[in-house]
This record gives C-alpha cells, structure tokens and sequence, in this order.
C-alpha cells in the first residue's frame, strides 16, 4: 500500500493527473473524516477536505519524500481544521435536522449494541463527548482526535500538528482530564 | 504511592507508554486506592468510547462529487515552488550580488596587506633613525654598557674615544621602551 502510495506520488510529481485523482480517491474519505471528528459538522468537514486536496496539488513541490505523503496530507488538513476552528470559534454552527441530508451526518459509535438501554447510554455519551469536545481549544481537540480516534502514534501526531512530542503528551493528557472531570458522572457509571 | 502521583501517569499506562517497573508500581498502587482505581476506569472507558468513535459514511455519491469539485478546482499545473528570488533579471541580481561580495572580500584582503606593508615600513623607518647605540666608538670592543631596564635609559660610555673630535659627554642615550 505504502510503495503503491509513493508510487502515485511520484508520477504526480512528474505531473501525472491520473494519478492525483487516484490520490484523492485514496484519501478522501480518511480526510472528511478527520475532518468531521475536529470539526463536529458535515459542511466544514467537506470544506476541509476540498481545500486539502486543493493544498496537496499545489504544494506537491514542497513534499521531497513521497513516503511521507499522509503525514503531509493530514497535516494540511488538521491544520486547515484548526483554523476553521478558531475562524468559527463562539459561532453556532446550525446543524440540520436529521432527515436533511447530508448535513444530518452525525457520529455514532461503531459498536453496535442489541440492548436499548446501552444503546440509549452510549448515544448520551457520545454527545456529552462532544459537548466537551468542543471546549477544548483546538489543538487539544486535534491531539486527542488524532490520537485517541484516529489511532496515530505520538510521534505521528508530532509530525502531523509539527511540535515536540513533549506537547502531545502535554495536550493529550490535558484534554483527557478535561473530558474525564466532565463526564465524570456517565464515564464511572458505564 | 499517594493519589497524586499515579493519575498523572494512567494515560501513559493505557497507552503502554512505561516501563515494567512503573506499571507493576502502579498496579500496586490500583489494589489498594479506591480513588486511583475510579480514575483508572474513567479513563479507560473514556478511551474506549473515543475509539469507538465512527462517522457514518456520507456515501460513494458524496465522494464522487468531491473529486470532481477537487479536479475542476486543479485544472491548471501545480504550483511551482516559488523563491524571493523569482523575479525577472532575478539570475542578473544573483550574479552581481556574487561579485559585488567577492569585490568586498578582495579589497579587505588587500587593504590588510597594504596596511601590514605599511606599518612594517613605518618601524623600519623607526629602526634606522633611532640613536644607535655606540654611535661614536670607534668598535665595538670599545664599549661599556649600563644595565637595560624597562622605561630607562641605556647609555653607552666611550672608554676609549677614538675621535679627538668627540668629547665623552656626547655620548648617545636610547630610551627602553
């Protein structure tokens, strides 16, 4: 996957469009989803993603290993997230009602539950998750997406946001209480 | 191990960030503090709801659209890297930077030299007008000389002129510098 990834970006580097395209195909969905996650709604998230791929075209010349593309695509897009983020910052962002697609995307949790009742819990954490989520100033909100959700490692997430790992850990271990001593009541009783 | 010191590290020991050694103390510490044992399992349920997280996906549809928008976005060829020097006559301005720096570097060089020239000149030309000690004996056997101190004075005394002409007070004097 790796060696087919850097191939592609190479030939886009010679200026293969087909290639691009295969790029975007690659990525995109990883992308808006990132995206979705920092930013909690469909229309910023796909404004994200457009930008990105935007970004990645034109600043192709910047990137000298292509083994390091997705660290290069990530890090466009949760930067561009993170400026979103602050763009938007005290705004209430309107989110359509359920039957209005596409903005009625919401996060779920992935594992399903037969019981009701846990459903019904898990759908309650899931939005007092992103209730407190979206209190955390945007770099912790982008440490503990990517690292926490997203799987990255530290050192991924350092190349990715571009600071010492030290202020990961700093930022995760931040945002973690903050979101512990708010959920406090719902985490202790699952 | 108090409360304090352990909550600071169960992320780390959720995450298998700590050696052997502290995950063992830790584990100690767990059997026996209520509260370190509530902390522990708030944040493991925390981390395992956020990795649980998932958004639904929006659709084949939605992502068909967002190439296009992307490829209609990127008709014309990438950028290329552009640097402050990427003006017309810009390899002109390059070139004559190169030279003015290296004229720079050339004329210090030479003046060093021509002032090192200078200055040795300047002492030579000190050397060969300074009162020269013994200047009217005869030889130089004929010499008898003071003790040379610092800041003194060195006086050279005729033992035996040669000249009739030259009395013995005219003996030359050198300050020591």
């Amino acid at each position: 996957m790796t060696d087919e990834i850097s191939r592609l970006v190479a030939q886009f580097q010679k200026g293969d469009r087909q290639a691009f395209a295969q790029l975007v195909k690659t990525f995109s969905r990883r992308v808006y989803y990132l995206a979705f996650k920092i930013l909690l709604n469909h229309i910023d998230a796909d404004e994200v993603a457009q930008e990105t791929f935007v970004r990645v075209y034109n600043r192709i010349g910047l990137l000298k290993s292509p083994e390091h593309f997705e660290s290069f695509v990530y890090r466009i897009a949760t930067n561009f997230a993170i400026d979103l983020l602050r763009r938007h910052r005290g705004r209430v962002v309107a989110m359509p009602e359920e039957t209005d697609l596409p903005g009625s995307i919401q996060l779920a949790l992935a594992e399903k539950v037969s019981n009701p009742e846990k459903d019904l819990e898990n759908k309650q954490l899931l939005a007092a998750i992103v209730k407190a989520a979206e209190e955390l100033p945007p770099r912790q909100r982008a440490t503990l997406i990517l690292h926490d959700i997203e799987g990255f490692s530290k050192d991924e997430v350092a190349s990715i946001l571009e600071c010492p790992e030290a202020t990961v850990r700093s930022n995760l271990h931040i945002a973690r209480s903050k979101l512990k001593k708010k959920l406090q009541k719902l985490l202790t009783s699952l | 191990m108090t409360y304090r010191h352990t909550t600071h590290l169960h992320g780390d020991y959720l995450d298998g960030h700590l050696t052997s050694d502290q995950t063992s103390a830790i584990d100690n510490h767990l059997s026996v503090c209520d509260a370190c044992r509530a902390d522990m399992h708030a944040l493991r349920s925390l981390k395992n709801t956020l990795g649980n997280i998932a958004v639904p996906d929006p659709g084949d549809e939605y992502f068909d659209g967002l190439a296009a928008t992307v490829d209609s976005m990127t008709q014309s060829p990438p950028a290329q890297r552009v640097t402050t020097f990427d003006y017309p006559g810009a390899a002109l301005g390059r070139t004559l930077k190169t030279l003015i720096r290296l004229a720079a570097i050339v004329t210090l060089l030479f003046t060093a030299f021509y002032v090192s020239n200078i200055r040795q000149e300047i002492m030579a030309r000190q050397r060969q007008t300074a009162p020269r000690v013994g200047k009217y004996a005869g030889a130089a056997g004929d010499l008898t000389l003071q003790p040379i101190q610092k800041g003194g004075k060195i006086k050279a005394i005729e033992a035996n002129p040669v000249d009739s002409a030259v009395q013995p007070s005219d003996t030359g004097t050198r300050t020591i510098r």
